[in-house]
């Protein structure tokens, strides 16, 4: 996996330099906004995406079986691109939480604030990310290109069935009425999405297992 | 080192059903036409598809489930699949490192200079000469035992294509080591095997070593009269040509021995593929 995780920063370091650079400039332009969360979540959501496009340099010129002739095995691919959009995205998202918070602290008011709101939506978006990278590498495994579509698709369905929740409950007034213990509904959200990233893993290892070259 | 016991497998519109065996210490070559299932068989030894019958071991393992370990002792040339185009050697050497114990940076390096290789180009601005030879050396750069090339000499020129046997020769020096090759160019396997297979429709229909080949095959050029006074008990199949008939035989010694006036030609694995093959 450590010969992976070698190519795929190379690949980072390569590909990936005008995408951090745009990172960076979008973050200075979202903090003169005061858009601090949004700018830590676009940034880690932007890097997830890079970390993703690695399986499209993988299958480049039908690449893919040449690359699984080395000494790694099927499940090891799909680990390391696992391990691979979650370690830079927590990398980037630590980065971008650090400078946010110190631009905030120094620059815009220098008493600290309501930190602890803001930590929380920032690790709200990473969890996001998690949960979207855990999602398109099996989907860009079995569809390739068109994993794209599939993931508009996904996020269509979820985005309409929240709507109609949301709606339904009178646009959220209706939730905190219904006095919900909100650090069980956190923690069993975690519990729920972490069940579904095994079960994304799963399923990508045996895309992987399965697949023809 | 390598054994294939009744594989198979179906497309819609080829089935591959061959066994095959490369011993410890042997060139073995593979040699058919286009689309003949030579890929197929190197994609089943590798792992790289689902087989629908039969059996495959690699190192007395099952080939399906063969170890990252077992793996290292590979080296592969595919013919249709390398490295990624936009990263460099010198982004590659690294990822080899961590991969491939026995690997060495500097003399992979020093190696790809010697071939004429640019060490910080992206592989994706390489001629098709270039990518071959990377993976060529690539395969040879970390002491495997067993290497797998498919068409390793596509695309080359002949001064490459010499140098490229030159080194598969110096890598059988060690012994126990053992290497499956196929190519289109005869005269390469010719040179270098110790055994051929020739593989037609997803079958193998000749397995022979290539000694018996150069030495007790020939190819018979009879007029109309020398046919017909011909003994034919070792001929294995005639066809009619403008001066008279061709002759393919396995015992040319006899024929060159009883028949001195009729020209007859050396085996050779063209004369081979025209006798398994031609239609």
């Amino acid at each position: 996996m450590k010969g992976l995780l070698i190519k795929d920063f190379n690949l980072l370091k390569k590909r990936g330099i005008f995408l951090l650079v745009f990172i960076v400039g979008y973050t200075v332009y979202q903090l003169g906004t005061f858009n601090m969360e949004w700018a830590v979540g676009f940034g880690t959501l932007m890097i997830a995406m890079f970390s993703l496009t690695t399986i499209t340099y993988d299958e480049y010129e039908n690449g893919m079986p040449f690359l699984l002739t080395l000494p790694i095995r099927r499940n090891d691919y799909v680990r390391e691109k696992y391990v691979f959009g979650f370690l830079i995205t927590t990398v980037t998202w630590i980065l971008l939480v650090a400078a946010c918070f110190l631009f905030d602290i120094m620059i815009w008011r220098k008493d600290g604030g309501d930190f602890g709101v803001k930590l929380v939506i920032c690790a709200a978006y990473l969890v996001f990310v998690y949960f979207l990278i855990s999602l398109q590498i099996p989907l860009k495994l079995k569809f390739a290109e068109r994993s794209g579509i599939v993931t508009t698709i996904v996020v269509v369905i979820i985005g309409v069935f929240c709507s109609i929740v949301y709606i339904e409950f009178e646009y959220g007034v209706n939730f905190l009425e219904l006095g919900l213990d909100w650090n069980a509904v956190a923690a069993g959200a975690i519990v729920v999405l972490l069940a579904l990233m095994l079960v994304f893993y799963r399923w990508a290892v045996r895309i992987m297992e399965k697949r023809e070259f | 080192m390598v054994k294939l016991e009744n594989v198979k497998k179906q497309y819609n519109d080829f089935c591959l059903d061959c066994s095959m065996e490369i011993p410890k210490g042997q060139v073995t070559g593979i040699i058919g036409r286009n689309g003949a299932g030579k890929t197929t068989a190197f994609k089943a030894m590798l792992g790289l598809i689902r087989i629908d019958g039969g059996s495959v071991e690699l190192f007395g393992e099952d080939g399906r489930i063969l170890s990252a370990k077992d793996r290292e002792r590979i080296g592969t040339v595919l013919a249709d699949s390398g490295f990624c185009g936009y990263l460099t050697i010198k982004d590659y050497v690294p990822m080899l490192a961590a991969m491939y114990k026995d690997f060495s940076k500097e003399k992979f390096v020093s190696e790809c200079e010697r071939m004429g290789l640019p060490i910080k180009k992206n592989i994706k601005d390489f001629s098709t000469g270039m990518k071959r030879k990377l993976q060529i050396l690539t395969a040879l750069s970390h002491n495997a035992e067993l290497l797998l090339l498919d068409e390793p000499t596509v695309g080359l020129d002949v001064i490459v294509r010499d140098e490229i046997l030159e080194m598969l020769q110096d890598y059988m020096k060690t012994e126990e080591r053992s290497i499956l090759i196929s190519s289109h160019i005869s005269s390469d396997l010719e040179g270098i095997c110790d055994d051929i297979y020739m593989i037609d429709n997803g079958k193998i229909v000749m397995h022979e070593d290539t000694d018996v080949i150069l030495g007790s095959y020939g190819l018979i050029k009879a007029t109309r009269s020398q046919f017909e006074k011909l003994d034919k008990t070792y001929i294995l199949k005639s066809y009619e040509a403008d001066f008279g008939y061709n002759c393919i035989t396995n015992q040319k010694q006899f024929y060159l021995e009883n028949y001195p006036d009729i020209v007859i030609e050396n085996g050779s694995l063209d004369l081979m593929m025209r006798m398994f093959l031609q239609k």
